[in-house]
């Protein structure tokens, strides 16, 4: 009887204790400035652009410029490695908090239905599983981290990984009464990456004839994206950034991709832009990978972006 | 259903319950049942070698006193285990054979802890011809024994004669759940907090051929050491605390390997099932039969043992200069000890500090080559190890800490430094912390606290299958 109590005790005291951890980490990361489903939130951008997808427009699209030269304000909600179900819970979370853009530059290429390419990172949204819309894509695209969400604690357990250091720094943040985050507009300048094994990725990535597969989660996540926009009357704008040429001549069914992107543009009347036959593209010391530039890219990159965003505010 | 996942944690409560209200004669039923279902969730195909394995094992000892008919048992043995190495390590270029005719190849070759019953069928066979016990005649037990589904995937190897009484009696006490939920834990925080948190800096060198300078493939390579013990160990503290909520004893299979003050000390302390099996059946008779000739017979058995066991472990350039590595350290040691003996140091803490420095730095260098993934990555890192001006890294945070750390951004930074600091606390306060949850009483606070750290620090969502599961 001793024994069966204790056990009893032990049991109800760590199911209380996972609880209390939940709420805890719950509050840090919601206090995580560097966060941006926290950031947006905390702090409304409300801004009159902005730009969105994975790495490429993260490290390659700097909100400053576009305010420079087309005085837009803008802001960079793009995430490393996500993909269209990433973004699309972001862009959700960011209309809920924030005035609605007039413009949403949207970053796509064919590695973007391809899921062998990024991925959807649901431990960015383990503080935000009481939304049923976050809820349901989380269980579409993560079902394996959805089975356990309902173990107390296990919603942030299962990613510890991403998370502890988030749940630590958003208590820094907390009591240093911290209002900004380390990039306010969201832009991370690639100069500041250390180091990456992503040369070795692209090359097992890019191997020759590398030969792209169309993932049917990515098109309905592409297109629940869109559709988002356009509900709210926000200017969809599609572009991919110049590539790096040497890279194209392996990849068999680029092309057809593309013309699939176009394809799925026109039929939702949005503009896709391709930034080609740019001189940089040819040259390999201004990229980092394949796809993205380093600083001296982005910098040229940005001037010509400016330049056609101006062409589309006339 | 590996250890560390949801639907093992499903199974391994269901079939406990089940287990402890079933009567005492159906227990053995019960576990057989499990055990089946348990492999047939890797594959079909892994319960149909274990089947025809064990019948042919079975019926083979009964008549182990006809030579002609034991050699080729043993052989067969060994050819099973060389067939699956085989066709794993070659698999990939197998795959591109048969994927146009839609085999699905890699299904067929995943025979799940085939090294591991394989081994423990061979020193049967070899017991029963010597006459230590009679033929087992009854093949459902024979079939537990070797299938057993907390050792099978990964061992502890047991001995026929360890396990078989123990399927007798089926009637675990009290003291034998609280000792098995203890020695579970312990292996879940070596598993899921410990080894899955170091896995990340040994594979972002281990697995790109990116150049780096030398110095970071030995750190990675100290690593991955660590996380092997931890993997391994981690998976047969689990197998053993399983078995013992059951009311069956599994032999220990690791004695605080990374506190060897020597190579011959380590291999005592390190994976012992195997050891104890190449030790008694390979090493022995083979120094036996060359006596005469005492250094050649030392050497020859030190050389076949660790030729076999490369070849057990997979076939491949890799194990077999992992293997090498070994047989030399413990040559030069064997040697060392036969003709230095007037060179005797008093053993102090000091002395003994510098020795066990002096193993983990051999492991850890043969282990490079037991983690390259293939010959093409092992010459890759061979050639950045004896690039001489690029060991030492010119630029720390970018050469060295930066792979190791994934990236170096904040948050791999922050959890490579807390891996390593676990690791580090982990192995300073191992014995306490060992004798702790190899108790027999259940310390409830103690259950509390490794529960929450390893909710709080464990993997789950990348974590990783065993290593020892490849072999």
């Amino acid at each position: 009887m001793k024994n069966f109590s204790k056990i009893v005790l032990t049991i109800i005291s760590l199911i209380v204790a996972l609880y209390l951890l939940e709420d805890f980490f719950q509050f840090g990361l919601k206090q995580n400035q560097n966060i941006k489903m926290a950031y947006i939130q905390k702090v409304p951008k409300d801004a009159e652009v902005l730009v969105h997808g994975p790495c490429e427009p993260l490290w390659m699209v700097s909100p400053e410029e576009i305010n420079k030269l087309c005085d837009k304000s803008a802001y960079n909600l793009a995430l490393s490695h996500s993909d269209f179900a990433d973004n699309y819970i972001h862009f959700y979370q960011y209309l809920k908090y924030n005035k609605k853009p007039k413009l949403l530059l949207l970053y796509v290429t064919p590695e973007s239905f391809d899921k062998r390419f990024n991925t959807f990172n649901s431990y960015r949204f383990a503080a935000y599983l009481d939304d049923s819309l976050i809820r349901f894509v989380v269980k579409e695209n993560d079902p394996n981290y959805y089975q356990y969400i309902n173990i107390p604690f296990m919603r942030f357990a299962f990613y510890s990984s991403n998370v502890l250091f988030n749940v630590i720094q958003g208590y820094k943040h907390y009591f240093t009464n911290r209002n900004d985050a380390y990039y306010p507009d969201g832009f991370e300048p690639p100069t500041k990456r250390v180091w990456g094994n992503h040369a070795a990725n692209f090359a097992e990535l890019y191997k020759t004839n590398t030969v792209f597969k169309w993932d049917d989660l990515r098109e309905k996540y592409f297109r629940l994206l869109i559709q988002l926009a356009q509900s709210k009357h926000v200017q969809v704008i599609l572009y991919e950034s110049p590539v790096h040429k040497a890279s194209l001549p392996s990849q068999v069914n680029r092309n057809e991709f593309l013309k699939r992107i176009k394809r799925l543009s026109n039929e939702y009347h949005v503009e896709f832009f391709q930034f080609e036959k740019l001189s940089i593209e040819n040259e390999e010391r201004y990229f980092i990978s394949t796809l993205n530039f380093n600083m001296d890219g982005v910098k040229i990159f940005n001037d010509t972006l400016a330049k056609f965003l101006n062409t589309r505010f006339e | 259903m590996i250890f560390n996942s949801l639907q093992f944690f499903i199974f391994f409560i269901v079939v406990s319950l089940v287990y402890y209200f079933s009567p005492q004669r159906f227990r053995k039923s019960v576990l057989i049942f499990a055990s089946v279902f348990f492999i047939v969730s890797f594959s079909f195909v892994s319960l149909m070698v274990v089947l025809l394995s064990s019948l042919l094992n079975f019926y083979a000892a009964q008549k182990s006193r006809h030579k002609i008919l034991f050699y080729t048992l043993v052989s067969l043995n060994i050819f099973l285990i060389l067939f699956f190495n085989y066709f794993t390590s070659a698999s990939d270029q197998l795959q591109v054979l048969f994927k146009p005719i839609g085999f699905e190849l890699n299904q067929l070759l995943l025979a799940i802890g085939l090294s591991f019953y394989t081994i423990q069928h061979i020193a049967y066979l070899i017991e029963v011809r010597r006459g230590k016990f009679a033929a087992e005649t009854d093949f459902s037990i024979f079939l537990l024994a070797s299938f057993y589904f907390p050792k099978l995937v990964c061992g502890p190897i047991s001995l026929y004669q360890e396990i078989r009484p123990q399927f007798r009696f089926l009637k675990p006490t009290q003291q034998n759940i609280e000792s098995g939920i203890n020695r579970m834990l312990f292996g879940y925080f070596k598993k899921i907090v410990l080894a899955d948190r170091l896995a990340p800096a040994v594979s972002s060198v281990f697995d790109f051929n990116d150049d780096l300078a030398g110095l970071t493939i030995i750190a990675a390579s100290l690593i991955f050491t660590i996380q092997l013990y931890f993997d391994f160990s981690g998976y047969c503290d689990i197998a053993i605390g399983v078995s013992r909520i059951f009311g069956i004893n599994l032999i220990e299979n690791f004695d605080f390997p990374l506190r060897s003050t020597s190579i011959t000390e380590f291999w005592r302390r390190w994976h012992k099932s195997l050891i104890h099996f190449f030790t008694h059946y390979i090493y022995y008779p083979i120094a036996f039969k060359l006596r005469k000739y005492f250094l050649f017979s030392t050497v020859v058995a030190i050389i076949l043992t660790f030729t076999l066991s490369s070849l057990w472990h997979g076939i491949g350039i890799t194990f077999l200069a992992w293997a090498f590595c070994h047989m030399t350290f413990l040559c030069v040691e064997f040697f060392f000890k036969q003709y230095c003996n007037n060179f005797k140091i008093k053993s102090n803490n000091i002395v003994k500090g510098i020795q066990i420095l002096c193993v983990i730095t051999l492991v850890t260098i043969s282990n490079i080559f037991f983690r390259a993934p293939n010959s093409d990555s092992l010459s890759h890192l061979i050639n950045q190890l004896f690039l001489l001006p690029n060991y030492i890294p010119n630029d720390w945070l970018a050469e060295f800490i930066a792979p190791l750390a994934q990236g170096g951004h904040q948050i791999q930074l922050f959890n490579f430094y807390t891996s390593l600091v676990l690791a580090f606390v982990f192995i300073l306060f191992e014995r306490k912390l060992f004798a702790k949850f190899n108790s027999s009483k259940l310390n409830y606070f103690s259950v509390f606290i490794i529960l929450i750290l390893i909710f709080v620090f464990g993997v789950f969502g990348n974590s990783s299958r065993f290593i020892y599961m490849q072999f």
